[in-house]
């Protein structure tokens, strides 16, 4: 499966080269949205990655005859919203306490992008996983990451302590972490592969 | 209901600090606790990373991909682009040739599934053309749901039975249950299961639906004019059943199951198939209208196995294979600006006599 990806990439690529906006078309459709959400996990404000992931593709248009891209089209486009991301953090205030912390710290924002990849390998497990959760963490983790709420206003909703719910989540992370160690191992080995 | 109590036992401090980090509760005392601790060594930072990768695989963004396309597009060429927003998305979805995506229910909100509430408390997924989308239902049955197809299912479900909604094809896992059995309904029929392994293909756009069991036993019932329940078949593990919406009519076969169901695994396995039952397949899985042109043609019979390839790839394949050649029809645009499905007519090189 991977070589027909990469072979599909390298026509893609060609294409592009080519000046066929169509090959664009592809690209953009193909990697927007995981794009956007990968630059989300740093910049956590859905506008400002969207404008970041269309900075690296109209980037990629125009240097589109110079390309020479090794891996693949997607680690490349990755790591440059990731370079794009970090440096638009540490030219604006960061208010988020989270973010201040990932970016201040080098080894934590540093190769994260081999990491990414790795982990979106794993959403066809994530809900899986999650629904083998007792439900009342499900529940919580849910709340937090599908409906966005902090976990003040869970604890609001659910007539529990902030305290409560920030155990539930940890626990709930703790209970993926372990189902999906192995499902990571596994994967592990494909990953190497393909990023040698 | 949520229990307070158990939780505190056997909690681990470090945990706490970084879920208050990542859920952006942490006082700076917190912070710099937890900084300490990762700086401590290889291992507490590569815990930290986990956790914070995990975190962050389970976003939920909307995608906005559709909308920002066009002011993408007035950027890379020059000049105002003159296709709208729907006719590109249109030309996207027909040259598209992105191999079997496998997803989730849950994740990727928006990207290539959608997912709805109705007043009922029901969920609504609709597989996007060109994937295919896997999830669980609340009593632990898996689904499998194929390209362009939907399926609606409820929140919970309550004893007495299991029923589901399909428009189109998906193979199901059933949790095994003789006191509440599980029903798929569809347009023209309901398949009512204990504790199985079927695939269903039902769509008011495809003059034949049937059902292929491979394990355990299924019941057929479609309602008569007086509202009830009457009996179409039973089946039993290695059946297949064919359905003529049209004229109503029905037949049993005896046959290998699993090429029927094989796409869920990003497989189209062809045993023998005549040319039309090829034709058909394709065009579900690939969204593109296929014809048949001449009459030798139609006694072709085919034996192969296609994985995960775009559909270009197995045109050519077919035309190096076989004495059979195509041609394509473009999509052309409708009146209301949207664009036709791409057509292949398929065609016997071989000259008829």
């Amino acid at each position: 499966m991977s070589d027909i990806l990469a072979l599909n990439e390298r026509i893609l690529l060609e294409k592009l080269k080519n000046d066929q906006q169509s090959a664009f078309t592809l690209i953009f459709t193909k990697y927007n949205h995981e794009l956007v959400k990968f630059s989300y996990s740093f910049i956590r404000d859905q506008a400002m990655a969207e404008d970041i992931v269309q900075e690296v593709f109209f980037k990629l248009w125009e240097k589109r005859k110079s390309l020479e891209i090794q891996h693949s089209l997607r680690s490349f486009l990755l790591k440059s919203v990731q370079n794009r991301s970090l440096d638009s953090l540490r030219h604006a205030g960061i208010n988020d306490k989270y973010v201040a912390f990932v970016t201040d710290h080098p080894l934590l924002s540093q190769n994260d992008t081999e990491n990414y990849i790795f982990y979106t390998e794993l959403e066809m497990n994530f809900s899986l996983a999650l629904n083998r959760l007792p439900e009342q963490y499900a529940q919580i983790y849910r709340m937090s990451r599908i409906e966005n709420k902090k976990y003040q206003e869970i604890a609001d909703s659910c007539g529990i302590s902030v305290r409560t719910v920030e155990v539930f989540i940890a626990r709930a992370l703790g209970l993926l972490r372990k189902e999906l160690k192995e499902f990571l191992l596994l994967i592990l080995g494909l990953f190497q592969l393909i990023y040698e | 209901m949520i229990e307070e109590t158990m939780a505190e036992k056997n909690f681990n401090p470090i945990d706490n600090l970084i879920v208050k980090l990542l859920g952006d509760s942490a006082s700076q005392e917190e912070i710099n606790a937890l900084d300490t601790w990762v700086q401590e060594s290889d291992e507490n930072l590569a815990y930290f990373r986990q956790l914070k990768n995990l975190w962050n695989a389970y976003e939920v963004l909307p995608d906005n991909t559709a909308d920002l396309l066009p002011g993408m597009l007035k950027k890379v060429k020059p000049g105002r682009s003159k296709l709208t927003l729907w006719q590109i998305t249109q030309r996207v979805a027909a040259i598209l040739f992105v191999p079997f995506l496998i997803s989730t229910l849950w994740l990727s909100a928006g990207k290539n599934i959608t997912k709805k509430k109705t007043t009922l408390a029901y969920h609504e997924v609709i597989a996007a053309f060109g994937s295919i989308s896997v999830m669980e239902l609340p009593d632990g049955s898996k689904v499998w749901l194929n390209s362009g197809s939907s399926l609606k299912y409820p929140e919970k479900f309550t004893t007495g039975n299991r029923r589901v909604f399909l428009t189109g094809e998906a193979y199901f896992e059933v949790q095994s249950d003789k006191e509440s059995p599980f029903l798929v309904t569809t347009p023209f029929f309901t398949v009512k299961a204990t504790g199985t392994r079927f695939n269903v293909l039902a769509d008011k756009n495809f003059p034949i639906s049937t059902v292929t069991l491979a394990e355990g036993r299924l019941e057929l019932q479609r309602e008569n004019s007086d509202k009830e329940e009457m009996s179409l078949a039973t089946l039993k593990p290695g059946q297949h059943f064919i359905y003529n919406t049209a004229s109503a009519k029905s037949r049993i076969e005896n046959c290998d199951t699993y090429k029927y169901f094989a796409w869920k695994d990003g497989k189209l396995l062809f045993r023998n198939d005549l040319i039309s039952d090829v034709a058909q397949r394709i065009s579900t899985q690939y969204n593109v209208d296929i014809e048949i042109e001449g009459e030798r043609i139609k006694k072709y019979r085919f034996w192969a196995t296609f994985e995960d390839e775009p559909i270009s790839e197995l045109l050519q394949l077919l035309k190096y294979s076989s004495p059979i050649d195509y041609r394509e029809i473009k999509p052309e645009i409708k009146p209301d600006g949207t664009f036709t499905k791409r057509r292949i007519i398929f065609y016997s090189t071989v000259k008829e006599p």
